[in-house]
């Protein structure tokens, strides 16, 4: 029986091409605007870490100028630093009290090959963590692994790859072993990762969320112990009258410049884990420091994307003005319908009298319209593509992962299609099958 | 005006259509509206004045591969080396090249008290001939003078006093008169500082902040192991004056230069972003527009199969071509300006919901008279070719078959 329905629908939408054409047509248009922010929205703000992003959080002390806060958030009141000391990143590291803690900061660095001609270094930044970073954010390993506990106790100098730099350098072989020159210090590799870009880049602050990850990891203790500082292109602030000219005094100040994150074994030691972090302020208090009212914070993965304003204001108003969009469209694509329904008062008094019941002529239209909504899904689908591809040339700093529908997405855009034509479809119908038999058989 | 009435009582009969056309109609004109204001908003932001002399201008950042206690002298060195280039104008080190998102901001206060807060401004630091190599104009007040500006470690013991501000922060610290700003003291992070001079524009390094017009400069310059440098090329050999420049740098072993950029394209490189959204904006504006067109004309051009007859009967009843057409024009306007109408109260409240969360300003009422108006325009061009069809309809064909 469905064969027949979508032959009929099929020859329906042939006889009158140009409204054929045309309620496709605004389907497309109003799906494609639909899906293409829809598609940056969701992919902005997806779950990075869907099975830990609970028990993965971030460390935020308040240890700030007592005069005035760092800055101020949205809706106005004191912020807190997303940022920790060097003392307090290590105080919290020593007392060892969650699972796994990935401190991070970065440098730049010119980078090249052990044996290789000075000239062909390469400036790149570094990202300078702890062993844990591979594990606790997902970067999947494709040669070697991740550095020893006492690569990071002591500061060896080793270093992970990313594959696009392995490739380069090492034109894609497996590279452990080997040696690299990062500014004047011998690195040795011992591990390369896959292409890897969480998106969003949930572990840094919201204006770096959509740029590519960093090419090259080292134990962030040989950051500090073959004093590499870029003061100019990594993030930190001040405050206070310590000096900051060089990485020693930076590590003494009262500057914040790392980020840590944590993960733990179950949620309750998260809970446990802020408990602690208040008994540390506590203490420092005591000393002098932390002498803010603004209370500390330990940041779930969801509710660190959430306060950063991970997908815009601007994003969702989008979403809102393309799904008004696709309305507009459909109110249009309903009333070429009905006029087309109407048309057919002839074709549908017929069928009634040689037997179809209201549900058939019901079923007839519903397949139709169903055609129309796949017909508009696909090219929609099509446009939507197109117009990702064009917002990822004219927006080089979001990365291009933004931009890209994932396979879900691509059937949702179809179902989306068919769903709202069949809906708006559901009117025009009820319409048509309430045609008067004896009205329009008078005029065959 | 006597058509009107048999048009509104056949437009209640059928209101199906014309009602989804309202409809649609609404819905495009408040999404229409709001937009295209945003999208002038945008453009108004792309258009505020750097200040700068952009088209002589690059920057770069490179290292000090020294002792950290010889990297005063080396800055002071390598600036001296760049300004003897033949290609070179002048040079300055800085701590973060307007528009590239890099920087720091400080708030500013009226009194030692937080609660006197007045503004956010961005906060740059130079080396001498700051003002010079950017091309900066002093408008009120004094710049630094060479004793205030000095090239400091990166401690605050070595405070300055005295600092500049621009226009557009004068206006706030001064509300009557701007060019009072100059002379008044104001606190940053709780220490006093007098505003000396007065900038006309010094935009911020963040492209999107709508603050960007407000900046300080403060006369000491913190040296670290790495500076990022600005310097003004003789006019037209901006070309020549990177590579000299490059090329001296590079001369010392261990020293890297990046990010060696003319400030042009810094500029588009910072706007690019804000650039994209307004493309976005005004091509959706314009599918708007369409897609409003598209609805008018299709429903005008299938609702006139279902009238053939009527359109025929009332010609041969004596209609002329003109009353036709008329009749077809005059139900154009009434449903779009039906749509316009509910269209602009959505409007206005998706307005005030929009100036809740982002801060704009109202619509202005020009938005609703143009928009409408074009609305209008669109429907009636769509509305044209399709009434002038049905006024062609023969009496004769139309009812041949009654």
């Amino acid at each position: 029986m469905g064969n027949y329905y979508f032959k009929l629908a099929w020859l329906s939408l042939k006889k009158t091409p140009l409204l054929s054409l045309l309620m496709v047509g605004t389907i497309a248009i109003g799906i494609a605007a639909a899906m293409i922010t829809i598609t940056v929205g969701y992919m902005m703000g997806k779950n990075p870490l869907p099975h830990k992003s609970e028990r993965v959080a971030m460390v935020h002390l308040n240890a700030w100028d007592p005069a005035e806060p760092i800055s101020h958030r949205r809706n106005g009141e004191p912020d807190v630093p997303s940022m920790l000391t060097y003392r307090d990143t290590m105080a919290l590291i020593a007392a060892d009290r969650a699972d796994k803690h990935v401190p991070f900061t970065n440098f730049a660095a010119t980078i090249r090959v052990e044996d290789a001609d000075v000239r062909t270094a390469q400036l790149h930044e570094v990202r300078s963590t702890s062993r844990h970073f591979f594990s606790v954010f997902g970067a999947p390993f494709i040669y070697g692994g991740t550095w020893s506990e006492e690569a990071d106790t002591q500061g060896e100098s080793v270093i992970v790859l990313s594959k696009r730099e392995n490739d380069r350098l090492f034109q894609g072989a497996d590279s452990t072993g080997a040696h690299v020159i990062v500014g004047s210090h011998l690195y040795r590799v011992v591990g390369v990762i896959d292409d890897w870009q969480p998106t969003p880049r949930f572990y840094v602050n919201a204006h770096e969320m959509y740029k590519s990850t960093s090419p090259y990891f080292v134990p962030f203790e040989s950051q500090m112990r073959n004093n590499l500082f870029s003061p100019t292109s990594m993030p930190w602030d001040c405050w206070g009258d310590g000096p900051t000219s060089t990485l020693q005094e930076v590590m003494l100040s009262e500057c914040v410049w790392i980020k840590l994150w944590l993960e733990f074994e179950t949620e309750e030691q998260k809970h446990e884990y802020f408990e602690f972090m208040e008994d540390y302020t506590e203490e420092q208090r005591k000393m002098g420091r932390f002498n803010r009212p603004e209370p500390n914070r330990l940041m779930s993965v969801t509710e660190f994307l959430e306060e950063e304003g991970a997908v815009s204001e601007e994003n969702k108003i989008g979403i809102g003005f393309a799904l008004a969009f696709l309305f507009a469209c459909l109110c249009n694509v309903m009333s070429l319908m009905i006029t087309k329904f109407h048309g057919k008062g002839g074709e549908v008094g017929l069928r009634r009298a040689v037997g179809a019941t209201k549900q058939n002529i019901a079923i007839q239209f519903g397949y139709e319209s169903a055609l129309l909504g796949f017909f508009g899904g696909v090219i929609g689908l099509i446009l939507a593509q197109l117009g990702l591809s064009v917002l990822t040339e004219m927006y080089p700093e979001y990365h291009a992962n933004v931009m890209t529908m994932n396979f879900s997405l691509m059937v949702s855009t179809i179902l989306l299609a068919v769903g709202t034509s069949l809906l708006f479809g559901l009117w025009p119908i009820y319409r048509a099958v309430r045609v008067q038999l004896s009205s329009q058989l008078k005029s065959l | 005006m006597k058509d009107l009435a048999p048009i509104l009582k056949t437009l209640w009969k059928n209101k199906t259509g014309p009602m989804l056309l309202i409809m649609q109609i609404a819905v495009a004109f408040t999404i229409l509206i709001n937009i295209s204001f945003m999208a002038v908003s945008k453009l108004h932001e792309l258009k505020v004045p750097s200040g700068l002399d952009e088209e002589v201008l690059f920057s770069l950042r490179t290292n000090f591969p020294v002792a950290p206690d010889e990297n005063a002298a080396r800055i002071q060195q390598d600036l001296l080396a760049i300004q003897t280039l033949d290609s070179v104008d002048n040079a300055t080190a800085v701590n973060s090249i307007p528009l590239t998102s890099w920087g720091l901001f400080d708030s500013i206060n009226a009194t030692i008290d937080p609660d006197s807060y007045i503004a956010q401004a961005g906060t740059y630091t130079g080396s001498k001939e700051f003002i010079d190599t950017l091309g900066l104009e002093i408008v009120a007040g004094r710049g630094f003078e060479d004793s205030e500006v000095q090239i400091a470690q990166l401690d605050y013991h070595e405070r300055p006093n005295s600092i500049l501000v621009t226009q557009g922060l004068a206006k706030w610290i001064s509300r009557e008169d701007w060019a009072g700003a100059a002379g008044m003291t104001v606190y940053i992070n709780g220490q006093p500082y007098q505003v000396v001079g007065v900038i006309k524009e010094l935009v911020a390094v963040w492209p999107d902040w709508t603050g960007n017009e407000r900046s300080i400069v403060l006369p000491t310059y913190h040296y670290a192991n790495e500076g990022k440098l600005m310097i003004k090329a003789k006019p037209g050999q901006l070309e020549q004056a990177m590579e000299d420049v490059n090329g001296l740098l590079m001369q010392l072993p261990g020293r890297f230069v990046t990010d060696l950029e003319k400030f042009k394209d810094t500029r588009e490189k910072g706007y690019k972003g804000m650039e994209s959204s307004l493309i976005i904006l005004m091509s959706v504006t314009v599918g708007l527009i369409m897609l409003t067109m598209l609805g008018v004309f299709g429903q005008a051009r299938f609702t006139l199969m279902k009238r053939r007859r009527q359109i025929g009967t009332r010609r041969a009843l004596g209609a002329s071509k003109s009353h036709i057409m008329r009749y077809y024009v005059i139900e154009s306007i009434l449903v779009a300006g039906t749509g316009v109408i509910v269209g602009s109260l959505m409007a206005v409240l998706l307005n005030v919901k929009l100036m809740e969360i982002f801060r704009v300003d109202s619509v202005p009422f020009e938005y609703f008279l143009y928009g409408g108006l074009s609305v209008l325009v669109a429907s009636l061009v769509a509305v044209i070719p399709t009434a002038y069809s049905a006024a062609n309809i023969s009496p004769a064909t139309a009812t041949r078959s009654v």
